[in-house]
């Protein structure tokens, strides 16, 4: 598959493909690490984030890392995500595609004074 | 307890999401709960739950709807089976549903319906409940509505415009009939009150466009009616058809001009007692029915008070008790009754035929749940839930069904116009919210019905023996779930054929029966009289002329004239015959001389009515022989003296019987009076050619215009041709009751084929050890062929038990033919051997053509 044919990304999945860019994440990790890098703005529910884990792991986007404990939290077992190869180019992709857009936005001064 | 709450809600998402992700989502629960608190992680987990759930049902159901519409392009012969089955009995119950809709349960398509009523009276009868007097009493003193307004029953008028005349059905009502009903005129405009006693006319849509292309300019135009000149002021909307549902009003007219139209009932608007007319309003805003019912009962109190009904008036007790019923269309008691039990009756038979059709496409199903055992096994074995599997084997149906449905919009868009025209009654009907809501619930019902038990079936499937190939065809069942269903097929198929058997039988024995009057080579012709002849001296004088010019007519080698001919429906009239202290009432039909000797109906004793019968001469009549077996009991009554409608006659001489008005009828008892001697009726002129009528009809149509240019011809009909018609509504059911015959035997000879060659496909290892061990390929062929034998038998077996119970409902309509007709029975069986012995043909040629080596490895 093309990267390209994903694009563009629903926000959802852009930010659980940037949550674990860098460091494979639970669920609740997910969540916190979007709530955390959007100050708060960007809260995804259970049932969105795994409906959307779903479709990504169907899509071949991102893995599972296998069951470990929470460090935290004894006994309790929790699924580990990271990205695929193919994850991480769609990843790559969506990013250029933005950044393209935030180049004409600047340039037509639309990001001036905001 | 939280957590447990939020785990119960998660079964808001379907199964296999909740399976695999449940744990987790309870989780992320849990954890948020730490942190954020509960108010807000409740906020975010029902919001959360209510956007995504819907989204995960979704995509299961397109999953599932894409792995259907893979299996229906993989099968699309089983699709297309199926699918024809389930379009044939959902568009056979929609199109009957719709024709129940439209009789019963319409509204009529007027602003706020809801807010009119139509008074009614107590007791059985369903004689029009009111006279004019009544209703200008009732509309004086009632202040519960906006307006009350008369309506009369449908008379049959004879139209004439432009060098035309045709009947046709008109109301004659008050002049606030279309301000009360909120109906404006499409064109032109409807009646004022300036409008009561003039001769204006307000056409129907149907009957403009029919009659008059549409043309704008008919406003202002002369139309006759029965004779008299009126001027055309409107034209009414196309969806409104009168109150008179269920037939079709033609025209409106006001009441006043009753007594110029109908001459023999010009005193009826100012008789108290001359009931011809139905009332009917529209409720004030704000008042209730139940306020509105208790004035009109005081009222019709007060009434009966008021005015006593004089002797020998009579009426059913409860008569002066009134009430109000809400207005769908004046359907009278007795046309709603039989509407309803014909409408019933059919659904009823369409219902059987959507159940062969669902047993049908069941059995089908399980014969391929059995094919795809391995693929189910497969998806069990890797964990697949059975409910999920049944899902999708639902989600198959459904799509089955749907497409099915889409097929029915033709059947049901044209099927009940084609059986509305069959019946002698106006159906206007028409696909609305009700009959769409009952189309699809009935997809849906069909769904469950012929789906539900074989993905239950499937899904039973046993893992470690399918997943080992063990076709296990030794235990497999004789009789299982799908032979039931291919039995109660031909059991019901069986009784709706004889019921078709036994319709077809009893109009075989209608169209056989001799009418008692000469249909070879006689034709009548009905006249409309302009208004001079509609006094005795006349119409007399004219027929007199009339009758000279048409004796010089070659090949006319009899003519006559008569009030009404056998088989007519309208005109014929009953008047009360007393003879010393018997009495009842009769058909009265008025004749001229030769009438007998022209239709060829044999004088049993005394003399026919003759040229001696004039009007000043003594009144005289002639009677039938069943009005005479009534009366007389065997003794020859002429010379006897009668009062019949209160005028004292001589019967001079008695008649064989005809079938006066329909042809099923038993003897119907006949009083023939001269024409000379009768009041003002319509007329028919009867003739008997030597030749062909065709050649005659036209030289006698030229005499009739010769002898005055007023008198329009309304109809020419040989009697063979009466007779015929006569025969239609019969005819009309025989063919309903084939066609629905034919049908549900065809479905079941696919049930039954369907069974037996499954049950070949199934059993192929079995056949192949039979073989061999010696069994000859005749005796394979036996063994299939029987199979099928043994599911007809029994089929027919339960069939006769419930095609008596057909034949008993028919009873009523049967004629010359019990309802238990061995002759039917015997040769319904039979057909049903043949279509047996055809179902298992194909399936037993390929068990007789098996290769025993090949059948044994397919183990």
């Amino acid at each position: 598959m093309q990267p390209q044919s994903f694009l563009p990304l629903t926000p959802a999945v852009f930010h659980i493909l940037l949550a674990i860019a860098d460091d494979e994440r639970h669920g609740y990790g997910i969540m916190q690490e979007i709530a955390r890098r959007t100050d708060g703005q960007v809260v995804l529910g259970p049932g969105t984030l795994y409906g959307t884990i779903k479709r990504m792991l169907g899509d071949g986007l991102i893995e599972e890392s296998g069951e470990r404990p929470d460090p935290e939290i004894d006994d309790e077992r929790r699924r580990y995500y990271r990205l695929t190869t193919l994850g991480r180019r769609v990843a790559h992709e969506e990013a250029r595609r933005l950044a393209q857009l935030v180049r004409i936005s600047r340039r037509k001064h639309l990001l001036e004074g905001a | 307890m939280a957590d447990r709450l939020y785990r119960f809600l998660l079964h808001a998402y379907p199964a296999e999401f909740r399976d695999e992700y449940g744990p987790q989502l309870a989780q992320m629960f849990r954890d948020r709960r730490r942190e954020a608190g509960p108010l807000a992680t409740w906020t975010l987990a029902i919001v959360d739950l209510l956007k995504t759930a819907p989204m995960e049902h979704l995509d299961v159901l397109l999953r599932d709807l894409r792995g259907a519409f893979r299996f229906v392009r993989n099968n699309p012969g089983f699709a297309a089976v199926a699918v024809l089955c389930l379009a044939l009995g959902l568009g056979a119950n929609t199109a009957i549903f719709s024709l129940l809709n439209a009789t019963l349960f319409n509204e009529l398509p007027v602003p706020e319906p809801q807010r009119l009523v139509s008074i009614a009276r107590g007791g059985p009868g369903d004689r029009p409940p009111f006279s004019y007097l009544d209703f200008e009493d009732l509309r004086a003193r009632a202040t519960s509505f906006s307006g009350l307004f008369l309506y009369s029953d449908l008379f049959t008028f004879k139209l004439g415009s432009r060098g035309r005349l045709e009947e046709a059905g008109c109301e004659m009502v008050s002049m606030n009939y279309f301000d009360t009903l909120e109906i404006g005129a499409a064109m032109g405009r409807t009646f004022t009150p300036a409008d009561s006693d003039q001769p204006v006319i307000v056409l129907s849509n149907g009957l403009w466009r029919s009659r008059f292309a549409s043309d704008p300019a008919i406003l202002g135009h002369a139309m006759r009616v029965n004779g008299v000149d009126f001027t055309v002021i409107g034209v009414a909307p196309a969806s409104f058809h009168g109150v008179l549902i269920p037939w079709n009003t033609a025209a409106w007219i006001p009441i006043k001009l009753m007594p110029r139209l109908l001459p023999r009932d010009a005193g009826t608007l100012a008789d108290r007692f001359a009931d011809c007319c139905g009332v009917a309003g529209r409720l004030n805003p704000g008042v209730s029915r139940r306020q509105a019912e208790a004035e009109i009962r005081t009222i019709g109190t007060q009434l009966a008070s008021a005015y006593p009904r004089p002797q020998p008036i009579t009426r059913e007790p409860g008569w002066d008790t009134l009430s109000l019923t809400s207005m769908r269309g004046v359907v009278p008691k007795f046309v709603r009754a039989r509407l309803a039990t014909l409408t019933g009756f059919m659904l009823a038979v369409t219902m059987l035929v959507l159940l062969i059709a669902c047993a049908n496409v069941a059995n089908m199903l399980l014969a391929r749940g059995v094919e795809r055992r391995t693929e189910i096994a497969v998806r069990l074995a890797i964990g697949a839930r059975r409910g999920r599997l049944i899902r999708q084997l639902l989600t198959e149906s459904a799509v089955l069904t749907a497409v099915a449905a889409g097929a029915t919009i033709f059947l049901a868009v044209s099927g009940p116009r084609a059986i509305a025209s069959l019946s002698p009654y106006f159906i206007d009907a028409h696909i609305d919210a009700r009959v769409l809501a009952f189309s699809v619930l009935g997809a849906l019902i069909t769904t469950v019905a012929f789906g539900l038990a074989p993905a239950l079936e499937a899904s039973r499937t046993d893992i470690v023996a399918t997943l080992k190939e063990y076709r296990g065809s030794l235990r497999g069942r004789w009789f299982g779930l799908g032979s039931a269903l291919a039995v109660a097929q031909v059991a019901v198929s069986f009784a709706l054929l004889a019921g078709a058997g036994l319709s077809l039988r009893s109009l075989g024995a209608l169209a056989s029966t001799d009418p008692g009057f000469d249909t070879s080579r006689t034709f009548f012709v009905r006249l409309d009289f302009s208004e001079k002849h509609w006094n005795a001296a006349g119409r007399n004088a004219f027929l007199e002329d009339l009758s000279e010019r048409l004796a010089h007519v070659t090949g006319a080698a009899s003519v006559s004239f008569a009030s009404h001919v056998p088989l007519e429906l309208p005109g014929a009239e009953t008047a009360p015959l007393e003879f010393g202290e018997q009495h009842g009432e009769v058909w009265v039909d008025s004749i001229a001389p030769r009438y007998f000797e022209t239709l060829r109906i044999p004088l049993i004793a005394g003399r026919a009515i003759d040229d001696r019968d004039r009007a000043n001469a003594a009144p005289v009549a002639v009677v039938s022989e069943p009005l005479a077996g009534r009366f007389w009991h065997g003794a020859n009554p002429v010379g006897r003296p009668v009062r019949l409608d209160g005028i004292s006659r001589t019967v001079v001489g008695v008649v064989a019987q005809v079938k006066h008005r329909f042809p099923a009828e038993d003897a119907s008892p006949v009083a023939y009076i001269p024409i000379a001697q009768s009041g003002p009726h319509d007329l028919r002129v009867i003739v008997s050619a030597t030749r062909d009528p065709a050649a005659v009809i036209a030289p006698v149509l030229a005499q009739i215009q010769a002898a005055d240019s007023d008198v329009a011809v309304v109809q020419v009909k040989t009697m063979a041709r009466q007779l015929s018609d006569a025969l239609g509504p019969q005819r009309g059911t025989a063919t309903l009751a084939v066609l629905f015959g034919v049908l549900a035997l065809m479905l079941a000879c696919l049930g039954i084929y369907g069974v037996v060659a499954h049950s070949v496909v199934e059993r192929t290892h079995e056949i192949g050890i039979r073989m061999a061990l010696g069994a000859s390929r005749f005796g394979v062929m036996g063994m299939i062929v029987g199979r099928s034998f043994a599911l007809a038998a029994a089929g027919t077996a339960i069939g006769v038990v419930l095609a008596l119970a057909v034949g008993r409902l028919l009873r009523g309509s049967l004629y010359g033919v019990g309802p238990a007709d061995p002759v039917t029975f015997a040769a319904v069986a039979a057909l049903w051997l043949i279509v047996a012995a055809l179902a298992a043909w194909l399936p037993a040629r390929r068990a007789a053509g098996l290769d025993p080596l090949a059948a044994l490895r397919c183990q």
